[in-house]
């Protein structure tokens, strides 16, 4: 339910700390990118330090750097809400020695995220759509109570969510989202729960001023995330591509299969059986991520669907932009950039699309 | 119930792999009440090559004993598992084919003339048919009881051929090479090892072989370019290949 966004508030770190607290205090759990060492994952969060305020990362195709600094402005790493929501890996059920089985128990506290992207809160969404019917996934997902969404005023250089109009600022789908400015925080709702808690805080009143520097920040980060033509435009060139095998071939000519593509995009969800036989005679089922553009992956009785490279890379970039809209109305594709910086050879998603755009667009 | 007659058989090897089972068995115990050994030279003296359920060879081929002796291994084995990439790639020893072997020999022996090798490191599917090839230096001990506790109760598996990047990411693993500009050859290594290398910080030098399911030689001429930039030379790049791959070469080639 998109509640109406006409309400701004306006405060500091001071007002980012006592949100985290009555988030905090909401729920058992926070979880959100979370500092450990010299990394950032997604995890729980225990306070606003675990959070990376003061890192910055840059990015670039095949290339990711992470620094501290107060001036810092931290997008996200490899890690995205996919690593709390669908498990990389999932124990499934236990066959004991007499043959019962012990189905795996989920957890059931309840949880709230915090400083979550745009991309990622649709990122979410898309998975909510594909993964309706797990029961593993919905173990977590439907105990978020609460969503709190930074919005970025200073995209990286592989962001590209205003091409596909998941970002910069969040439109629906969660309860507060807030904005770093050079002069302070603006905090906005997105459900009434969400206002309800703004409420309790000491936050200020946003001037004209404000709510103009705000929109002039997003605005301008919409500018700068916007590469490609619309989805429904990439869609339809793609359609068209398909039996173009030589083009296909000639973009993923640099692709290894590594499959971290797959790894780290928000959205991809395929995963794969595996039965473990202990020798002590139990048997265990796991479920882990498995990538579409490792070999084993298309592999059949008898058969496989996408023998050659090419083909796992085709399929990866059109069910991205050509079968999530068909199946489950949504582009799947989420702008975050992922692909690219952690592709180790720094293959560009951006720049294969649009390569099939400008070859077979309208 | 009847214990399958387990053989483990030695070729040229650092008996790592072999280590390795050992230590499954100390952490494994019940494992023996499936298996019972029936040919170990390293660690019993009792060996007998009669009638095998399951073979469980470490090391490549280097001698012409070596290999009339995997033959008669296979020939009495219903199964025949390789383990250890010296068994699935050739291994280490591998480094020495195109020298001379002669003077190798003589670097390595005071007395050359007991040395009988022969020029080429074979896998062991360049000599028998292997029904499972689990590679890796060591072999991980945990897989190797998996596979064989699923052997023995007349199970199959299916190799699941993914890059080490998928174990590093499912960890949650930051890339070593992305992120640090570590050279890494997880991109084109069989998974398998748990990312292990990459867990401490450092790059996979590819000890699980090359994942020939996806690379050729031009990908490897490519990535090769990648890892350049990072600082890991051609030559690096090429040795450890020879190491950890050899077998793989002889169907690729790395560009010159």
């Amino acid at each position: 339910m998109a509640a109406q966004l006409t309400k701004y508030f306006k405060g500091g770190l001071g007002d980012l700390r006592a949100l985290f607290d009555a988030v905090k205090n909401y729920v058992s759990v926070v979880v959100g990118y979370r500092v450990s060492g010299d990394a950032v994952g997604f995890g729980p969060v225990e306070s606003l330090e675990s959070l990376p305020l003061g890192l910055e990362d840059s990015q670039a195709p095949g290339a990711y750097r992470l620094s501290r600094g107060s001036s810092g402005f931290f997008r996200h790493s490899h890690a995205s809400p996919k690593y709390w929501l669908h498990l990389p890996v999932q124990e499934v059920f236990t066959v004991l020695e007499d043959y019962a089985v012990d189905i795996a128990r989920y957890d059931t506290y309840s949880a709230a995220l915090f400083g979550i992207k745009p991309c990622d809160l649709v990122s979410m969404e898309v998975l909510d759509r594909i993964l309706k019917n797990d029961d593993s996934y919905w173990s977590r997902r439907s105990k978020i109570e609460l969503v709190v969404v930074e919005e970025c005023t200073v995209p990286g250089a592989t962001c590209f969510c205003g091409s596909i109009g998941t970002g910069p600022s969040a439109s629906t789908g969660f309860d507060i989202a807030y904005a770093r400015l050079s002069n302070g925080i603006i905090f906005k709702y997105g459900s009434e729960k969400g206002l309800r808690i703004l409420e309790k805080l000491e936050l200020t009143e946003v001037s004209e001023e404000d709510v103009a520097e705000y929109e002039r920040a997003i605005a301008r980060a919409g500018e700068l995330t916007r590469y490609l033509p619309p989805p429904s435009e990439i869609s339809k060139s793609l359609e068209r591509s398909v039996s173009d095998t030589s083009f296909w071939k000639e973009v993923s000519s640099r692709c290894v299969g590594c499959t971290n593509c797959n790894m780290v995009c928000p959205t991809c969800f395929c995963t794969e059986f595996v039965d473990q036989i202990e020798p002590s005679g139990r048997a265990k089922r796991v479920r882990q991520w498995f990538g579409c553009l490792s070999h084993t992956y298309g592999q059949v009785a008898g058969t496989h669907y996408r023998p050659e490279l090419y083909m796992r890379y085709r399929h990866f970039v059109l069910h991205k932009f050509l079968f999530y809209p068909k199946q489950v109305g949504l582009v799947g594709c989420v702008g975050c950039g992922r692909c690219i910086t952690w592709c180790p050879v720094g293959i560009d998603l951006r720049e294969v699309v649009s390569k099939v755009v400008s070859r077979y667009g309208s | 119930m009847r214990r399958a007659a387990v053989a483990i058989v030695k070729l040229t090897s650092c008996s790592g792999c072999i280590n390795e089972f050992l230590y499954t068995i100390a952490s494994y115990p019940e494992l023996l009440r499936s298996v019972s050994i029936v040919h170990a030279t390293e660690f019993q003296d009792l060996n007998t090559l009669e009638d095998i359920d399951v073979a469980l060879v470490e090391g490549s081929v280097v001698t012409q004993h070596q290999e009339e002796l995997v033959k008669e291994v296979r020939s009495r084995a219903r199964t025949l598992i390789a383990i250890g990439t010296c068994a699935t790639f050739g291994g280490i020893q591998a480094g020495r084919v195109g020298e001379d072997l002669r003077k190798v020999i003589l670097a390595s022996y005071p007395n050359p003339d007991f040395i009988s090798a022969l020029p080429d490191v074979k896998s062991l599917d360049r000599v028998v048919k292997v029904d499972f090839n689990l590679s890796g230096c060591p072999v991980n001990g945990d897989a190797l009881a998996r596979l064989l506790v699923k052997v023995i109760l007349g199970g199959s598996e299916v190799p699941i051929a993914e890059s080490v990047c998928s174990e590093c990411k499912r960890v949650g693993v930051l890339c070593v090479m992305v992120s640090r500009g570590v050279p890494c050859l997880g991109p084109v290594t069989l998974g398998g090892c748990g990312a292990i290398c990459p867990r401490f910080g450092r790059g996979c030098y590819g000890c699980y072989g090359l994942n020939t399911t996806v690379v050729d030689g031009e990908r490897l001429a490519r990535f090769s370019e990648v890892l350049e930039k990072v600082g890991m030379g051609r030559g690096d790049l090429e040795a450890f290949l020879k190491y950890f791959s050899f077998s793989a070469l002889t169907k690729i080639r790395v560009r010159e």
